[in-house]
């Protein structure tokens, strides 16, 4: 077996003709309505592709034993098909994923993440769902859920599932009191900044969502969907690219204390919930915060698709100002901002845990951290989307200070007088460009929603 | 799969940064997929259909911050889905759409090896099979299948050695079933 050479025909092919192909994609974009390949499982190789998915789109699993029952016949009780093959499947064999076609000539597809199993019975065969669904893709099958007993035609779905909630169970709006300006009621008291982003961050477990004073501007950031990990940067990247518009004034100075209770269908571990929160992908928690504004605010939004200007950030070969090893401070004198705390010298950098990052406009600082953490700063500074095509998977070790533009706590544009010490700095993009990353124009679209109607809310 | 921006056909800035990243890596990855599939229609096709999907859905999270390693995933494991299909309705010996090399055979005992390989190819896993065309098509270095792949050099040096084996074994039982 000689790889080189075999291989060696397919390094000296001729060169596509690109024009043309891309004609065809555009042109099969504009009339297919279906693929006539079967190329669905892009990410996600080797996998056959549901037919039913949709109907699982908002559901989980819940423990219920589910069974199908299937007329017995001789020899082996089904066929497995699947990215593998095909091949005969005994009884008692668990079986994940794939179709299974019964000697009567039944076919019934079992979904990658569920489990079946199949058992002799008298007079058929049970087929029982452990996890998950199936749907019967010809035939029909008995379905024996608890004492209740019914019959799947081509096409249904059998499932151990329910739909996920959408609402929380029970909410609390209370204006925020503070306690030093006590008597004031629902803008009273709290921190905001002019963003009207609030400055304590939401609480969740499995069972409770809470959030203390709260500006409905920061509840309408986290319905939106935002990364929430410990603070509330998120709602300034949000109020940064103006992606919530509208409202009247109050949104964004009135305070409220916010408790809910999350249904426990829900089904997340606390573990999952924070992994949800950290990485801004909540979609359940999302629908609850939307309905709980819909139906205590009485909000009424209009959702509306714009492109926006953003940035691609891109780095260069050498990355040995950016990739540091264990340790090592980055060059050059350390930020120095105008908070007494900040960081002076190496002593300041050898102090911070690895994975640190942080900033306030003007400078920011990552010690040995993936640079997924770091495009947010940079983003927030430049009050734009920024898309990550560095593909460093290597961590960066950085401290940069620049002339600000944009004050992201404030949601206004930096204006410095000649004398200011900041306004002696480069600009960000030039920092940047200094340890091998480059800041490029690009568009991308993102969803608007424009505030059509708001209240305050309604009383408990 | 999250899906960053959900736009029509007519999306400019979509169909722009689709069309850029066309332009940029369409060789590669019909060559990707001519290595797999042995024939120039299916090559042409199946990176077509990645980015006819990509046009109607969006850039995906994932492919944002590493298209190149997207694309070449989402080619291979196409062109793997390509094969499986194939060979699910296969009625001969050998699997269909292998146009016959260009290159004449020093004996049919070679021939025959050559055919076995390409089955061969076609059960590897989508992580083994990414890994094999980089380094024999595109005659990437470990160092360079590390960095686009996410791992380390070490690693993609053990796997090769591993595949290498593995292809053997496939190989050897494709000679037994004839």
């Amino acid at each position: 077996m000689n790889l080189e050479r075999y291989f060696e025909r397919f390094r000296k092919l001729p060169k596509a003709d690109v024009d043309l192909a891309w004609s065809r994609v555009v042109d099969r974009a504009s009339k297919e309505t279906e693929s006539p390949r079967e190329f669905q499982s892009v990410s996600e190789p080797g996998q056959r592709p549901s037919r039913w998915r949709w109907l699982a789109a908002a559901a989980a699993v819940v423990g219920v034993a589910l069974v199908a029952l299937i007329p017995m016949t001789v020899g082996a009780p089904a066929v497995l098909e699947d990215g593998q093959g095909s091949r005969n499947v005994s009884f008692g064999e668990v079986v994940r994923g794939g179709t299974l076609r019964f000697p009567d000539g039944s076919r019934v597809q079992v979904d990658p993440q569920s489990e079946v199993s199949l058992e002799r019975l008298n007079d058929g065969v049970r087929l029982s769902l452990h996890k998950g669904q199936v749907a019967v893709l010809s035939g029909e099958a008995r379905v024996q859920q608890g004492t209740t007993e019914r019959t799947i035609q081509q096409g249904e779905v059998a499932s151990t599932m329910k739909a996920l909630p959408e609402k929380f169970e029970t909410v609390s709006i209370r204006p925020y009191i503070s306690p030093t300006s006590a008597g004031q009621r629902g803008g009273g008291g709290g921190t905001s900044f002019s963003t009207g982003c609030s400055w304590n961050p939401p609480k969740v477990d499995p069972s409770r969502f809470t959030v203390p004073s709260a500006t409905a501007f920061t509840l309408l950031t986290l319905a939106y969907g935002t990364t929430i990990h410990g603070d509330v940067s998120g709602c300034f990247d949000l109020a940064a690219l103006n992606l919530i518009a509208g409202g009247p004034d109050w949104i964004k100075t009135e305070h409220w204390d916010v408790q809910a209770t999350i249904p426990a269908s829900l089904g997340l571990t606390q573990e999952q919930i924070q992994a949800q929160l950290k990485s801004g992908d909540y979609p359940q928690l999302k629908k609850m915060l939307l309905a709980m504004l819909e139906d205590r605010f009485k909000l009424v939004l209009r959702k509306e698709v714009k492109e926006i200007p953003a940035y691609v950030l891109t780095v260069g070969n050498n990355t040995s100002k950016l990739v540091l090893p264990p340790g090592v401070p980055p060059a050059g004198p350390a930020p120095t901002p105008r908070v007494p705390q900040t960081p002076q010298n190496a002593q300041w950098w050898a102090g911070l845990p690895v994975g640190d990052v942080g900033g306030e406009p003007g400078y920011f600082y990552a010690k040995e951290a993936p640079i997924a953490t770091v495009i947010p700063f940079i983003a927030r500074e430049a009050a734009r989307p920024v898309i990550d095509r560095t593909g460093l998977t290597a961590t960066v070790s950085l401290w940069l200070q620049f002339k600000p533009t944009y004050n992201y706590l404030t949601g206004r544009a930096v204006v410095l007088s000649e004398t200011s010490r900041l306004a002696g700095f480069p600009p960000l993009q030039k920092v940047l460009e200094d340890i091998g990353l480059k800041l490029e124009d690009t568009k991308v679209s993102r969803e608007v929603w424009v505030i059509e109607k708001i209240e305050r809310p309604s009383e408990n | 799969m999250s899906t960053l921006a959900v736009s029509g056909v007519t999306s400019s800035p979509l169909k722009q940064e689709l069309e850029q990243l066309f332009r940029e890596h369409y060789q590669m990855l019909y060559r990707t997929a001519y290595s797999m599939l042995g024939n120039s229609a299916d090559a042409e096709d199946v990176p077509q259909t990645i980015f006819v999907r990509l046009l109607r859905g969006g850039l995906p999270a994932e492919m944002i911050k590493s298209p190149k390693a997207y694309l070449y995933r989402a080619t291979v494991n196409a062109s793997l889905n390509v094969l499986r299909a194939r060979k699910r309705s296969k009625t001969g010996g050998n699997i269909e759409g292998i146009e016959r090399p260009a290159e004449v055979f020093d004996s049919a005992a070679e021939e025959d090896s050559y055919r076995r390989l390409a089955e061969a190819i076609a059960e590897l896993s989508p992580g083994a099979a990414h890994i094999l065309i980089l380094r024999y098509v595109h005659s990437y270095s470990d160092a360079e299948i590390a960095k686009l792949t996410g791992t380390s050099r070490g690693t993609v040096a053990m796997k090769l050695f591993r595949i290498r084996g593995r292809l053997k074994k496939l190989m050897r039982s494709l000679g037994e079933e004839r």
